[in-house]
């Protein structure tokens, strides 16, 4: 983990999941501690982060398959966490590819509110492209990337 | 720094902020997967989050506590207020706590809407055709279930109700 991730890493995880996490480098996501239920099925959630995102995943493990099971998006408001966006999901295979692609819509949606909420005019094309590169910058753990 | 072509650096940095810098603009927060504004967020000291889910339409407000608990949300409680003037007024309430699932919080609000419709019409001594009220319901709760990104209705409307949505109203 490069020195600017591991700042932002420090300085934003507690404010994201106050569980202990792991650093998974082949999904570049930090692991929450799981939660094994009877029936043996593990849940935990998955996170990236950016200096303006965090993307939680609850992902759950059963038998031969990840599931996403939700979806979260929060900013920051100074220190702490605020919710901007969250979906839900049935029998949702976990892909990559799916999760960006969700979490990229969730952020467009919260930024078009929020233009609209305060009489700003920006076109749709040009938010996605933007949203799209946040979330890159988050699931990649480039906290500097810009837009 | 954020930048999108032609937009000032002051808008994505009020409402997308780096961390550590507040959020420069306090609008209340519109999540339109779940058709509803966030409010009131509060994380407690066990890292619990906590949130107002607030669903309007020109006739009620529905609002649900929701609850984050590790990898679960849970759904606490759903409330109904209708409008007295400017102001709301509560008319009906119930506690669920389960996981949240969006059927069970359409046919709970629902529900409560019907019953304080149907109470008032016995108060009032009007007759009741059940089939015919739940219809009336449910076309009541689908109109909750806007979307502010695509009716452009909504923004106008959304001035007069901002104020319902500040925190700890």
């Amino acid at each position: 983990m490069n020195t600017s991730l591991a700042t932002l890493v420090n300085q934003t995880l507690p404010a994201v999941s106050n569980s202990s996490v792991t650093y998974n480098a082949d999904r570049n996501m930090f692991l929450t501690a799981g939660y094994t239920s009877a029936a043996g099925n593990t849940y935990f959630q998955g996170i990236h982060l950016s200096n303006r995102l965090a993307i939680v995943f609850d992902i759950g493990v059963g038998y031969a398959y990840t599931f996403l099971n939700g979806m979260k998006l929060y900013c920051f408001d100074g220190t702490q966490k605020k919710l901007i966006g969250s979906r839900f999901y049935t029998c949702c295979c976990y892909s990559d590819y799916f999760a960006r692609k969700e979490a990229s819509e969730i952020l467009f949606e919260y930024l078009k509110s929020q233009a609209k909420l305060m009489g700003t005019y920006i076109s749709d094309s040009q938010l996605e492209e933007f949203a799209k590169n946040q979330v890159l910058s988050a699931a990649t753990n480039r906290p500097g990337l810009t837009a | 720094m954020a930048r999108i072509s032609g937009v000032g650096n002051n808008f994505l940095d009020s409402i997308l902020p780096p961390y550590g810098t507040d959020l420069g603009v306090k609008n209340p927060i519109w999540n339109e997967s779940q058709h509803m504004f966030i409010t009131d967020q509060y994380t407690s000291a066990a890292g619990n989050t906590y949130y107002l889910g607030v669903r309007f339409s020109d006739r009620f407000v529905t609002i649900l506590h929701i609850g984050l608990y590790h990898n679960w949300t849970y759904i606490n409680e759903v409330e109904i207020y209708a409008f007295d003037g400017h102001e709301r007024k509560l008319v009906g309430k119930t506690s669920i706590d389960q996981y949240y699932n969006e059927d069970l919080v359409r046919s709970t609000t629902e529900n409560l809407l019907k019953d304080y419709i149907e109470g008032q019409m016995k108060l009032n001594g009007s007759p009741i055709n059940q089939e015919q009220l739940e219809c009336q319901v449910k076309e009541l709760v689908q109109k909750s279930y806007f979307s502010l990104l695509d009716d452009p209705n909504v923004a106008k409307r959304l001035e007069a109700v901002k104020p319902l949505l500040l925190p700890n109203k």
